[in-house]
């Protein structure tokens, strides 16, 4: 296995008993730190490439933050590794950003996957093409309680893909047309961004728990960016709602 | 628009918002019995609307796999039905499942021929407020002994004899097949589910309303051995089953 000498594994270099009950997935190292700061304490810090782990406890409950860059196949990586450090049936809430694809979920605005369509390659080895990639009920049902009644918070289907520009439609080259965008919009899918397909598939095959929770950085409707200020912002109106989600379920609500 | 040009299988005029849908014939009449209702439409597919807890429930019957149902979705959905809950038969895939168990689904693997309505990339998910309420309905009703309830992955296919391998063209890639189901936790194999689950998310959309889909399976047989168990008492136990699954079902759409 991939188990290094001093029995840290080999890419998110935590080992076992560093990685808590409850771990917040996100793509950006510095969004990793910043729900590391809401820690009581951090006991473990571990950094390797893209990778970035800090694990504390928020009130007695241990928690790991981990940043995996941007993609479904160094998702896949930490799942793996993860399965060997981290206890069966630890929860996984992505916290990551993505382009928001209906006018009515606006940047700034928070997304929650209730499925995710699976554009990219890295999870079909584990499952056939046909799989439903789907999030935890429990986790699912706890983001619901947080999220009920503010109308900045949309649930819906989120599009995996495995790239930023081509794969999302962004016509960046001659050869690129929007159709599939255009598709993911027909379809009513809510959001559009690079992680959250695979890690329901391989949180599933390994008995994890999974959620996926996105800020809406982009509008690929109305074709609006989000300022610095805005994305910073949605970031920790994002960071609240999976801590808070997490904690409820820590508590057994 | 004339709402009467898109519906050609159904012979009714309105149906209620809450639907229990079966495969059989048979199964639908048995139903619209319990609710103590009436037969509107006895075509290809049985429809009648009765009563449970005091609300309005339409029950029909959707035959055999994907494109049957998935016209009596579209043609119910266009007569005014907003939440489906089906009630069927299924085979055991996953050893923790039994002949005679109830299985509340909360998603299903697509082998069933449903990228001709959606692409194949979308996750057939049931409703997730639907599938809360079937476990919740489930808990006050009592199971044959030795019935347990699973809440879970499901398989629909396009094939009912792939359920034995040695019938299919490759017996071991059918077994294979089988076997990566089952490392996935996917509880039992039927045939509705993905397009049931698939039809209401494109529904949703294109009808600009809230369409909702769940389903209730009882294992009657076991995947790679046979379909049809062909001990009596498990045949009982699982008829009991599908009582208690029917109850859960009416409960869960009108309580």
């Amino acid at each position: 296995m991939t188990v290094r000498s001093d029995e840290r594994r080999y890419h998110i270099g935590v080992g076992k008993g560093e990685v808590g009950g409850y771990v917040v997935l996100t793509g950006d190292i510095d969004r990793a730190k910043k729900v590391s700061e809401r820690f009581d304490s951090i006991d473990v810090k571990a950094s390797n490439r893209e990778f970035n782990a800090f694990t504390g406890t928020i009130k007695g409950v241990k928690l790991t933050a981990m940043s995996t860059g941007i993609g479904p196949d160094n998702t896949e990586i930490a799942l793996v590794e993860l399965k060997g450090v981290a206890q069966n049936g630890c929860v996984i809430v992505r916290c990551g950003s993505s382009g928001s694809l209906q006018k009515r979920a606006e940047v700034g605005d928070i997304a929650v996957s209730t499925g995710a369509v699976r554009l990219e390659k890295t999870s079909l080895p584990y499952a056939a093409m046909g799989y439903p990639a789907m999030p935890d009920r429990d986790v699912l049902s706890a983001l619901r309680r947080c999220a009920n009644g503010r109308d900045d918070v949309h649930f819906g289907l989120t599009a995996t893909a495995d790239g930023f520009y081509a794969a999302q439609g962004r016509r960046v080259h001659p050869n690129l047309d929007d159709s599939v965008l255009m598709k993911m919009m027909r379809l009513g899918v809510l959001n559009f961004e690079m992680e959250t397909s695979a890690l329901f598939i391989l949180a599933h095959a390994f008995g994890f728990k999974a959620g996926s929770v996105c800020g809406l950085y982009a509008n690929r409707v109305t074709d609006e960016f989000a300022s610095r200020k805005v994305a910073e912002a949605t970031d920790r109106r994002c960071i609240d709602l999976v801590i808070e989600a997490v904690m409820r379920m820590a508590e057994g609500d | 628009m004339d709402q009467k040009k898109r519906v050609y299988h159904i012979n009714a005029k309105r149906v209620t918002e809450n639907v229990i849908l079966c495969g059989r014939r048979s199964r639908a009449f048995g139903i619209i019995k319990r609710v103590k209702g009436r037969v509107l439409s006895d075509e290809d597919y049985v429809l009648g609307i009765g009563k449970n807890e005091g609300k309005e429930v339409a029950v029909c019957s959707h035959g055999i796999g994907g494109p049957s149902i998935a016209i009596v979705v579209r043609e119910l959905a266009e007569l005014g039905a907003r939440r489906f809950v089906r009630v069927g038969s299924s085979g055991a895939l996953h050893p923790s499942v039994n002949v005679g168990d109830v299985v509340i689904a909360t998603g299903a693997v697509r082998d069933d021929g449903s990228e001709y309505i959606a692409p194949i990339e979308l996750p057939a998910i049931a409703s997730p407020g639907l599938v809360d309420a079937l476990v919740e309905m489930s808990k006050g009703v009592a199971l044959p002994k030795g019935s347990k309830l699973h809440v879970g992955l499901v398989h629909s296919k396009y094939d009912f004899f792939s359920e034995l391998p040695e019938l299919t063209l490759d017996e071991q890639a059918t077994r294979k097949g089988w076997e990566r189901l089952r490392n996935l936790r996917v509880l039992c194999s039927e045939m509705e589910c993905g397009v049931l689950f698939v039809s209401c998310i494109v529904l949703s959309q294109r009808m600009k309303a809230h369409i909702e889909a769940g389903a209730l399976l009882v294992p009657v047989g076991r995947v790679e051995e046979e379909p049809y168990t062909s001990n009596a008492d498990l045949r009982k136990k699982a008829e009991g089953a599908m009582d208690a699954a029917i109850g859960v079902a009416l409960d869960a759409l009108t309580k």
